[in-house]
């Protein structure tokens, strides 16, 4: 044992060793280019290997030219003599030792996913425990929230034994009645205090069950969510709370503006397909506010659901773990939600995850105190730190027009020799990245994804960090209409600015080149292209601001379910669903049928042993595809629809992971293209915008007001 | 039916099976679905009590067989959701006799004397009937045969089995239907115009039947029970009643394969003919309706089929619920009582479709185009069950070898 102990020291110190003589051995020019591409070579080889090996050692190359030129960069490019020179350098170094360090401690979170597979429930249903459903809600439309509650009732678990409250902070009559209507338990509190927070705590007072099941008024779960989700319960008696993903059947504005729903991975996918398993290996799994299973005493232990800061969900699990109870996750989507239906909604969601994310850096620092590992603490860290982007972002964003304005040298070695080393270090990264988030992420993404938040979030965070008191807590609207295509101009203000002052910096650089001067032309090469890059990317986020129409009220879930349509004549019909929502159908019939507008159906829907019948209409009829309207459903209609549609147990997870796997050159295509249409639309609606000047002046559509004011 | 599983789909996504997965069926009671009561066209006293029984016989027996329900397009309900039924109808005093008890019980002292004695009579005259003919042993078919059977008319047997006909082929094996209803239908439902000459004719060109097999749609063969003369009927029927295994020895003189599949459309309720098809046929199948006639129909076939003493002992009943119409709630319900009662027996469920009877009006066949109507589809699943059976049982009877 001692022996073995030994063993493994040695081993990491010789590995620490070589690590730094490598990271430091000094190289010159031609050394550090064979280097490199060695390097890279190998990686572009090992790439086509699948497996978990092949990560880690691309991992273990990725560092070696990272860490190589951070070296190189702190002991060889800082000999700054002006003050416009500091100022720019160093901000950029302090920009660049940032990504480093989330780029390493993101190597440490993705590394080796856990995947976690369900345990299944062996005991008889008698002795399953007690599970209380909580549906928190403030100001979402009964129509949204009505879907969730018929589904959490209709969970496969044992009726005794499973009770559905919804938490109603708006106090609504018509809620009450609903809930009273169809049995479910329907709570209130003569107060607002601490929001979503301050509401689940209020339930827990009230409830007794052994476990909380947690949903979002719009996070519809499935039937089979609690047997799926419980075993681990019962097989480790240490574990406090199971999260599963989040997954929207909506797109959210960047795939509905930029028209990439389903062929390009979201925002939360990364998360939820990628870092959440790999924060399971470390025992840090986050609690995400919805979609999850808690056990009431631990949760009772840490003083219910924290409510210091704006983001009570990863607080809670943080004390959770720090309590010395396990947290899960259960890469299975057994559940889903309407996506935020505005850029400006999403925008003011973001704000509030980055700064309850700063508040407990601040407050509760996962670093300190007691009861996390080193593992748990850098993977909080990490998903703190990775909301401090703002301000790093937007100094790679301008960093090259220091040089092509100003001339400022912010990078004091030769041109060749940052290529030299800056370049591997750039590709290695991307690459690993690509290869371990291929599934989830594409390539470049992130950075469209953090310049459009970059501005917004900056703020916020650093007032957060500041003073963690400050702000108070905004709800996210979902579920609305948008009736007109327009450019949503207020919130493309920072991106509009970024593209012009970088395409200005490009023709100034350009002009620069033609002149021909002396001994500049590699720098200005370099730092041209890295504008071109800045270009491209800020261009691909002025798109995301041209908000596209929505037609449906209500969004549709794409499926293909058996369905069998009699029509008043008598005739049976068996077709397949295209798509569903809670109040009609697209329908694709057998070849050759079609079917009248204005004619009336009984649609069958089935599962396994369950058939219903609902009365419809025809209201859209092309070829063999047709759009059915249902009439007014009763209450166990409307229930029975649920169940045959939104409740189904493998609608999710179908989709889950399947998407197109990523390949570095394909998304650079992808985001050049949707830059280039960018900037196609804002030439438009700068066109139509000063047409409408003549005539009047506009009033904008969308704001912002709202996301600080409290 | 797969693609209808959502469990077992979701499951197979991490490599397990949707054994372990239990289902709960929630009670409705939303004040506003009121109008849900079970509206009752006939016998309005009668149903409750016959599932007020089945309720009782699930209780006492809850584990049917539950091997074979994976492949139904429905399968039984849980016996959680039990008290969802009860609380729909009240208990009432079961005065109906449970067929499957082979003991009276308590309840039996309801059941009106006379069928308990008209039974005892049917078992002894059958008795005497078998002693009378104790030579008479049955000459073995190699074929599949398939007797549809029903104790109420109009269930559409003809039409099911002019299906089966035409969709249920084994491998290169001929298939073929006998009509032996004196209604003499079958042809139609199968393109043929002239049914003239059939099993029964004497005076015909061919005296065997392999020479009086008609050519039907997809080609499915045909014997039609023929347009029979007086004479040619008493004549026919003395045989029938004179030899027990009339129609064993007519089957065993057209020389059937192993692949071949024998469809027998027998006339409704007890008759010489239905004791000639329970007499060769290896799978029975009792074609009923979700309604109310039907399912008290089921009782009287149940004795006649029970009563059928010379059944071969691989011989399997089944049920097939046909003309089910899914707008009605009324139909649901009584299918859900059907599949309470029938539980494994019962293998498939057709829709009610009127594309049937204008095919038939058209001389049309019905299932040209296979993916125009339900029916088709149905259709088609159940001749792959009847096909699955069959190998089940090849295999069964390899292993017992």
């Amino acid at each position: 044992m001692a022996a073995r102990r030994a063993l493994t020291f040695g081993t990491i110190v010789f590995s620490v060793l070589v690590g730094l003589l490598i990271i430091t051995a000094p190289f010159d020019f031609y050394a550090q280019c064979v280097f490199a591409i060695g390097c890279f070579g190998a990686a572009l080889i090992l790439r086509r290997i699948p497996g978990r090996l092949t990560i880690l050692i691309m991992i273990c190359l990725s560092l070696t030219a990272s860490l190589r030129y951070m070296y190189w960069r702190l002991t060889a490019t800082l000999d700054f003599d002006q003050w416009i020179d500091i100022a720019f350098g160093y901000g950029l170094v302090l920009a660049e030792f940032y990504a480093l360090v989330v780029l390493i401690f993101g190597y440490l979170q993705t590394a080796w996913p856990l995947r976690r597979q369900p345990v299944l429930l062996k005991s008889p249903p008698s002795e399953w425990p007690v599970v209380d459903v909580f549906i928190p809600s403030y100001n979402e439309a009964l129509d949204i929230v009505k879907l969730t509650i018929f589904a959490a009732q209709a969970m496969d678990w044992p009726k005794d034994k499973l009770r559905v409250h919804v938490l109603d902070d708006g106090r609504r009559e018509d809620f009450r009645q609903f809930c009273e209507q169809i049995n479910v338990n329907y709570i209130t509190r003569d107060n607002n205090r601490h929001a979503k927070a301050g509401n689940l705590n209020e339930a827990l007072q009230v409830t007794s069950g052994e476990f909380v099941a947690f949903f979002d008024a719009d996070h519809v779960p499935t039937r089979s969510f609690l047997q799926v989700s419980i075993g681990w319960f019962l097989k480790d008696p240490k574990l406090a709370m199971l999260q599963t993903p989040h997954f929207f059947f909506s797109p959210d504005p960047f795939e509905k503006n930029l028209d990439t729903f389903r062929s390009v991975p979201n925002e939360g996918e990364l998360f939820y397909g990628l870092v959440q398993d790999g924060n399971d290996l470390w025992n840090a799994t986050f609690f995400c506010g919805s979609c999850a299973v808690i056990r009431r005493k631990p949760l009772m232990e840490v003083g219910g659901v924290a409510v210091e800061t704006v983001t009570e969900d990863a607080h809670t699990a943080l004390k959770l773990n720090r309590a010395g109870y396990n947290t899960a996750y259960l890469a299975i989507p057994q559940a889903a939600g309407l996506a935020t239906e505005s850029l400006s909604g999403h925008i003011s969601q973001r704000i509030r995850w980055a700064r309850g994310m700063a508040q407990i850096f601040r407050t509760d620092n996962p670093l300190f105190g007691k009861g996390l590992n080193l593992g748990q603490r850098l993977c909080y860290l990490n998903a703190m730190l990775h909301f401090f982007y703002g301000l790093p972002r937007l100094v790679f964003l301008t960093a090259p027009l220091a040089f092509l304005f100003f001339d400022a040298q912010i990078f004091h070695a030769a041109g060749l020799m940052i290529m030299a080393y800056a370049l591997p270090h750039i590709f290695h990264a991307s690459l690993t990245n690509s290869t371990i988030q291929g599934r989830f992420r594409h390539s470049f993404w992130n950075e469209v994804y953090e310049t459009v938040l970059a501005w917004y979030i900056m703020g916020p965070v650093l007032v957060a960090l500041v003073n963690p008191k400050h702000g108070g807590f905004n709800v996210t609207d979902k579920g609305g209409i948008i009736d007109e295509k327009y450019f949503d101009w207020k919130l493309a203000r920072p991106y509009i600015v970024l593209l012009t002052l970088n395409m200005a910096g490009m023709a100034y650089g350009l002009a620069r080149l033609a002149m021909g001067e002396e001994g500049a032309t590699t720098t200005v090469l370099i730092n041209l292209v890295w504008t071109l890059y800045n270009v491209v990317i800020t261009s691909a986020a002025v798109a995301v601001a041209s908000e596209t129409r929505q037609v449906r009220a209500e969004p549709r879930v794409a499926a293909s379910l058996p369905v069998r349509l009699t029509c008043a004549d008598g005739r049976v019909i068996d077709g397949v669903t295209q798509d569903f929502s809670q109040k009609g159908m697209g329908l694709i019939l057998p070849e050759g049928v079609s079917l009248p507008q204005g004619e009336r159906v009984q649609i069958s829907l089935f599962r396994n042993q369950h058939s219903s019948v609902f009365p419809a209409v025809i209201v859209f009829s092309r070829g063999e595809l047709v759009g059915v309207q249902f009439d007014a459903l009763t209450l166990r209609q409307q229930s029975d629809l649920v169940r045959l549609t939104f409740s189904r147990a493998d609608t999710w997870a179908s989709t889950w992971g399947s998407g197109q796997v990523d390949t570095p050159l394909v998304a650079l295509r992808e985001v050049g293209r949707i830059g280039l249409r960018g900037i196609h639309e804002l030439f438009k609606a700068s066109a139509m915008e000063v047409r409408s000047l003549l005539r009047r002046r506009r009033v904008t559509p969308s704001t912002l007001d709202n996301v600080l004011d409290k | 039916m797969s693609h209808k599983d959502d469990i077992s789909n979701l499951f197979r996504r991490f490599g397990a099976t949707s054994d372990s997965y239990h289902e709960f069926e929630t009670p409705f009671d939303y004040p506003c679905a009121a109008p849900q009561k079970m509206p009752l066209p006939a016998e309005p006293a009668y149903l409750p009590e016959v599932v007020a029984q089945v309720v009782e016989n699930m209780a006492a027996e809850p584990q049917n067989e539950q091997a074979p329900f994976k492949s139904l397009p429905f399968s039984v309900v849980t016996p959680g959701a039990q008290p969802v039924v009860q609380s729909v109808i009240p208990a009432v005093e079961p005065s109906r006799r449970d067929i499957e008890a082979p003991l009276m019980s308590s309840g039996d002292v309801a059941t009106p004397l006379r069928h308990l004695l008209a039974e005892v009579a049917l078992a002894r005259q059958a008795e005497m009937h078998a002693q009378l003919q104790p030579d008479a042993c049955a000459p073995k078919c190699k074929a599949h045969v398939v007797a549809l059977v029903s104790a109420k008319g109009g269930v559409g047997k003809s039409t099911l089995g002019a299906g089966l006909a035409s969709s249920l082929h084994l491998g290169a094996g001929k298939t073929l239907a006998i009509d032996l209803d004196p209604q003499n239908a079958l042809h139609y439902h199968l393109g043929i115009e002239s049914g003239a000459v059939g099993l029964g004719s004497t005076c015909a060109q061919g005296t065997t039947w392999a020479d009086k097999l008609q050519q039907g749609f997809d080609d499915a063969q045909l014997l039609p029970y023929g347009v029979l003369s007086d004479d040619e009927r008493c004549a026919l029927e003395r045989d029938m009643s004179q030899d027990r295994h009339w129609l064993a020895r007519q089957l065993a003189s057209l020389d059937l394969g192993e692949s071949d599949v024998v469809i027998l459309d027998t006339p409704t309720g007890r008759s010489l003919y239905l004791e000639q098809a329970l007499d060769v046929a290896d799978q029975v199948i009792v074609v009923t309706t979700a309604d109310a006639a039907s399912f008290i129909a089921l009782d009287q076939m149940d004795r006649l089929i029970d009563s059928a003493l010379t059944r071969p002992e691989s011989s399997v009943c089944n049920y097939v619920v046909n003309q089910f119409d899914a707008r009605r709630e009324f139909s649901r319900d009584m299918l859900e009582v059907l599949k309470r009662r029938l539980g494994g027996q019962l293998l498939g469920v057709i829709a009610l479709d009127n594309t049937l009877g204008e095919s038939l009006a058209y001389g049309r066949n019905p299932l040209a185009s296979p993916h125009a109507s339900a029916v088709c589809q149905e259709m088609a699943l159940l001749a792959k069950q009847l096909k699955a059976r069959f190998q089940s049982a090849a295999v069964s009877a390899m292993s017992a070898l």
